[in-house]
């Protein structure tokens, strides 16, 4: 049967008050911005010791969901499993707008934005050898490949929407690679120093993604009203726990891995240094062990609260997992001639939380949940209630909206 | 190395300039840099306003239908207000006094 998308109306009362809550937060990453450039970098809480902060987490956690949410569009265009269908517009749609909100977060560490254009000046005859140049050319491919992956679905294309999802899954494969290359070769810093890093960076991404999948299902469908199959959102829960064993693999390989070498220090400092408890309440406990436990227990697993509440402890937990890999990482002192040159100042530093930094994450995460709210109301990304579809299908015509 | 030849309007200009700095307030050289900020925003955000428009008509000549119209003039309406702020952020940071 040919599924049909619908608008939503959008003009209950909860829609305005939640489009004014996110106009008003995304309001205050303007007010952001102006303060940070103005005053400069000094308002955040990185320094020269720790260079990356909040919003350089936000960057690789938004860029981990984005890949993961693509990943999970592919279940039904690609390997045509039509019964993942009804979320596929869905998660296209939330991959391009976490990889603009990943963009927006990148574009403002830079401090200086304007200079943004120097890393395409030259583009392939950049130097190649630079993670940050591979990642550029693999942001731009990606988000235009979305865009138009999404506009191919809207149109009903399928064949093409099939090969262009394919590549387009292959590129968010290597887009979060990459994201985890650009920690995983930086051979100085030894808590991000790993091989398995890009792989690692794909199972957090994968199950951050199908995570988020699964809420933004969940409260997309309850609030507009729609049937929440049951068995879709059990199955992904069930995606979710395989994704996790292998996202447990490699942490465990990885951590054990720089457990062995006598050069222990850094790992050591992960596990019980200033931030042990990102690694170890947030991380492990939240992004895995409790979402697992949830997850194959014979009760909660079965049940859609038991299911929402492991993704929202992936989400905190994954979130977790990339402040644990940032802050622990860089605030760990470098050795640059060892015993004569530890570092900065040779101690380990703390990352101060300030208020700005903190506003302006919050501002762009507003202004994405915004573009999501509104594009529910411009675009056909739900799919149609039942006894709505002949409405749906009259719904391409902009003049016959069916209600939401 | 030989001193560049200034013309008698150069002089004059240089002149006029600093009879005006020793004239004109404090106050009123910030104000005036403010209006040229201001000007020079208008005249930014109209380039800008083109190039967006400039896009929409490249898209729908390229086949996008009318019925995403609304969601992209509000997506690029959001990334105008940011690129507006950028503006203003960044002239107020560098644009020069308009008297020295």
């Amino acid at each position: 049967m040919q599924r049909s998308y619908v608008t939503i109306e959008g003009k209950s009362r909860g829609y305005y008050l939640l489009v004014t809550l996110l106009g008003l937060g995304s309001v205050l990453l303007l007010v952001g911005f102006i303060v940070s450039y103005l005053k400069g970098q000094q308002v955040w809480g990185v320094s020269n010791i720790i260079p990356w902060g909040q919003l350089i987490i936000f960057y690789i956690y938004f860029i981990g969901l984005s890949a993961g949410a693509i990943i999970i569009s592919s279940l039904s265009y690609v390997l045509k499993w039509d019964f993942y269908k009804p979320i596929t517009r869905l998660a296209v749609f939330m991959g391009i707008l976490l990889m603009l909100g990943a963009m927006f977060f990148v574009f403002v560490d830079l401090g200086r934005p304007e200079k943004f254009w120097r890393l395409f000046a030259y583009y392939f005859l950049n130097n190649m050898t630079s993670m940050f140049v591979i990642n550029s050319i693999f942001y731009v491919v990606y988000m235009t490949l979305m865009v138009f992956y999404l506009w191919l679905i809207f149109e009903n294309k399928k064949r093409w929407a099939a090969i262009v999802g394919t590549l387009d899954v292959i590129w968010a494969i290597s887009v979060h690679m990459g994201t985890g290359a650009i920690f995983g070769l930086i051979g100085n810093r030894e808590i991000f120093f790993s091989p398995i890093k890009p792989f690692e960076f794909l199972a957090a991404a994968l199950t951050s993604g199908t995570s988020l999948i699964i809420l933004t299902t969940l409260g997309t469908f309850k609030f507009t009203g729609r049937n929440i199959h049951k068995d879709l959102i059990l199955s992904l829960g069930n995606l979710l726990s395989w994704l996790i064993y292998v996202l447990l693999v490699l942490v465990f390989v990885d951590k054990m891995t720089h457990f062995y070498f006598p050069g222990r220090d850094p790992v050591l400092y992960l596990f019980a240094g200033n931030y042990w408890w990102l690694f170890w309440l947030f991380q492990i406990g939240m992004g895995i062990l409790i979402p697992l436990c949830l997850l194959i227990h014979p009760r909660t697993k079965r049940t859609m609260k038991g299911v929402s509440f492991a993704s929202l402890s992936v989400m905190i937990g994954v979130f977790g997992e990339r402040a644990a890999l940032v802050l622990p990482g860089t605030a760990y002192p470098q050795h640059f001639f060892p015993g004569f040159i530890e570092g900065m100042w040779g101690k380990p530093e703390i990352f101060p939380i300030t208020v700005w930094e903190s506003l302006l994450c919050l501002g762009i995460v507003s202004y994405i949940a915004l573009l999501f709210v509104l594009g529910l109301k411009f675009l056909e990304i739900l799919p149609a209630r039942e006894g709505e579809d002949m409405a749906a299908l009259e719904g391409s015509n902009p003049l016959l909206k069916a209600s939401g | 190395m030989a001193e560049p030849d200034h013309c008698f309007i150069c002089y004059f200009a240089i002149g006029l300039l600093q009879v005006v700095n020793a004239l004109v307030s404090e106050e009123l050289k910030m104000s005036l840099r403010v209006v040229a900020i201001a000007i020079e925003v208008i005249i930014l955000m109209a380039m800008i306003y083109c190039f967006f428009l400039g896009l929409k008509l490249t898209l729908s000549d390229l086949g996008l239908q009318p019925r995403y119209d609304r969601f992209l003039k509000l997506v690029l309406t959001t990334l105008g207000i940011f690129i507006l702020t950028f503006f203003i952020a960044h002239l107020i940071l560098f644009y020069p006094g308009i008297i020295p």
